[in-house]
């Protein structure tokens, strides 16, 4: 059996990341201070396939694809990037997801611009791309299709865009779009150059297919679209739905079905799973958690996307919502920690006045930092380990903002977690390779940088034995290590070269 | 599933692109885009003929937006077969390139 649409993308994203989700996002960091080989073992090793080069798990939003093309009758599916040689011969269009195609996105952009050096998410997809046999599938006369979240990285990228011979760019939703394309692509039609998936075109939850092979890590989404308004953030002009739970739970079945080890409930703020507005309703994100677990039994790991820290706050304060998911439903002697995406962004209420007013609702911005604390702590307290971000350079920041921004990550040094810094990166100098640091750079900058670092490293090596305890994990703990003291090393170096730029 | 709902409304766009074309585009998206808008790049065949577009593009988060590059005997084609919804403006970059300009659609010229 051979597919005329394949589905597809680079090695750091078609991998389960070892079951470790955290894990790859290593590769949006540049290969230092080990060969990229190393690198990539730790961060994408090469999943399981079947005899076609179909993955056993692949990227969630690749399966949404799929499902809606197998539903519509196409011979379609997703095959793994070192598999395509066996679908040469027919494929006739090829669909390529990503999130983060060119390495512009946070966090890759911020270490790019940090050291100078091109982030392994790029270099891989790169690579992916001149492969002899990509490139013989578009010699063939192959259409290929880009999309995703990271779609929008192509318009910095129209020379590669033409190189590559990619014929359409999609942004957006891509449910309905696709088979729209698909059958122009198959007909020999004039494909559009570019696409913008309107709020008019975006699937309603009937139309959201269940995915029919496994995702990454068991990664199944339980709401699309965010009502915060985040002035950063495009998720929030999408128009908000909640999945119903016959669907979610249809999504584990099948990853339990392929024998993932967990699952991961993918939303911007999981605890506003059908919520009243910005208040969580502890009714629809209980019973979520408890049919989830049913399925998934005691062993399974269970993590979150994303949460907002005020829901954290608000959900614990005025229900014990927090302590009833973790201490009743979701900590045991096996799963020990729920991973988290969370966002600080910034520790100034005057500047998240300006840039994310509603993210401290139903609190007022003015005590943003207090939130960010009360939550912090919640979170550590029933073992919910955070990655949080704080986005630094935005249009507009003071020093005073920055230094607002120190003070409140030094107030969370107690508190276990990941600090990641953001910058805000103008595209263009990042591909014409130039030190964008040195017009945007202020010194506070610097010592926000070291701070979130010194955070970062202290809580490292805890939390790594809490996530990898298993012995399996022994050479990717070694080698964690071994980077983490090579940085600790290095860092001093960077920090030293900042200030230069900055004094100049 | 519905099916994809196509632009129903077309600009086209004959010779170079200049800040006044795309100033001129950001209107009809402003006005048009609720019912969908295609764009066309007539004569450029090159994917690099997004770069004059990008911003625009990047600024749009509402509307369906396509666009094409395709030459004038495609356009005309298309448009005589009644596949470019209504065409509401040909912008055209001289008075001599909008001579290219189909017949049929010389009386929605604009040259800018």
């Amino acid at each position: 059996m051979v597919f005329e649409i394949i589905i597809t993308t680079d090695r750091t994203m078609m991998s389960n990341h070892h079951g470790k989700e955290f894990l790859g996002f290593i590769a949006t960091g540049p290969p230092i201070g080990m060969s990229e080989k190393l690198w990539l073992y730790i961060c994408a090793p090469k999943p399981r396939v079947d005899e076609l080069g179909r993955p056993i798990e692949a990227p969630y939003g690749l399966r949404k694809i799929e499902a809606v093309l197998q539903d519509a009758g196409f011979k379609a599916a997703i095959i793994d990037p070192d598999h395509l040689y066996k679908h040469i011969d027919v494929v006739k269009v090829v669909l390529i997801g990503h999130h983060d195609y060119f390495a512009y996105g946070p966090p890759s952009s911020e270490w790019w611009s940090l050291t100078g050096i091109e982030p392994v998410n790029r270099r891989s997809f790169i690579r992916f791309m001149n492969n002899p046999v990509m490139r013989r599938v578009k010699e063939k006369g192959a259409k290929i299709i880009v999309g995703g979240p990271a779609a929008w990285q192509w318009l910095y990228e129209l020379e590669l865009a033409e190189k590559w011979g990619v014929d359409t760019i999609v942004d957006g939703e891509g449910e309905k779009i696709i088979i729209e394309l698909v059958e122009k692509a198959l007909k020999g039609e004039e494909l559009p150059r570019y696409v913008y998936v309107g709020v008019d075109n975006v699937p309603s939850v009937e139309e959201i297919p269940v995915i029919k092979g496994a995702s990454v890590n068991g990664l199944v989404e339980i709401m699309r679209g965010c009502p915060r308004g985040c002035k950063f953030c495009s998720v929030t002009l999408r128009p908000l739905r909640f999945i119903p739970l016959e669907k979610i739970l249809a999504e584990v079945e099948v990853n339990i079905r392929a024998g993932v080890k967990g699952v991961i409930l993918h939303s911007e703020d999981v605890l506003l799973y059908y919520a009243d507005g910005i208040k969580p309703k502890p009714g629809p994100v209980l019973k979520l958690h408890e049919e989830v677990i049913k399925k998934i039994g005691e062993k399974k790991s269970l993590a979150w996307a994303h949460v907002s820290l005020a829901a954290i706050k608000y959900a614990e304060e005025n229900d014990k919502l927090i302590s009833k998911l973790t201490q009743e439903l979701i900590l045991n002697e096996h799963r020990k920690l729920i991973g988290v995406e969370v966002g600080i962004e910034t520790g100034s209420p005057r500047l998240a006045r300006e840039i994310m007013i509603a993210k401290s609702k139903p609190y007022p911005v003015e005590i943003w930092p207090e939130i960010v604390v009360d939550a912090f702590r919640i979170m550590h307290e029933n073992m919910i380990i955070p990655a949080a971000t704080v986005i630094l350079g935005i249009p507009g920041e003071t020093s005073d903002d920055v230094i607002k921004t120190i003070e409140l990550i030094e107030k969370l040094k107690p508190y276990r977690s990941i600090i990641v810094p953001m910058f805000f990166v103008p595209m263009g100098a990042l591909k014409k390779n130039k030190w964008f640091l040195r017009d945007h750079l202020k010194p506070e900058h610097i010592d926000a940088l070291r701070v979130m670092f010194e955070h970062t490293v202290y809580w490292a090596e805890d939390i790594m034995k809490i996530y990898m305890s298993s012995p399996l994990y022994l050479p990717v703990r070694f080698l964690l290590k071994y980077f983490i003291g090579y940085v600790k090393k290095k860092v001093r170096e960077y920090t030293g070269k900042l200030e230069e730029i900055v004094k100049k | 599933m519905k099916k994809y709902k196509k632009p129903g409304v077309t600009v086209l766009i004959y010779g170079e692109i200049s800040e006044k074309i795309v100033d001129k585009l950001r209107g009809f998206l402003k006005i048009h885009g609720p019912r969908g808008l295609r764009v066309i790049l007539v004569s450029s065949s090159s994917i690099k003929a997004l770069e004059y577009l990008r911003d625009m593009l990047l600024d749009n988060y509402s509307f369906t937006l396509e666009v094409y590059t395709a030459s004038s005997d495609l356009v005309e084609k298309l448009y005589n077969a009644n596949r470019l919804g209504e065409v509401v403006a040909v912008l055209a970059s001289s008075s001599e390139i909008a001579k290219q300009v189909p017949s049929s659609l010389s009386d929605k010229v604009i040259v800018i």
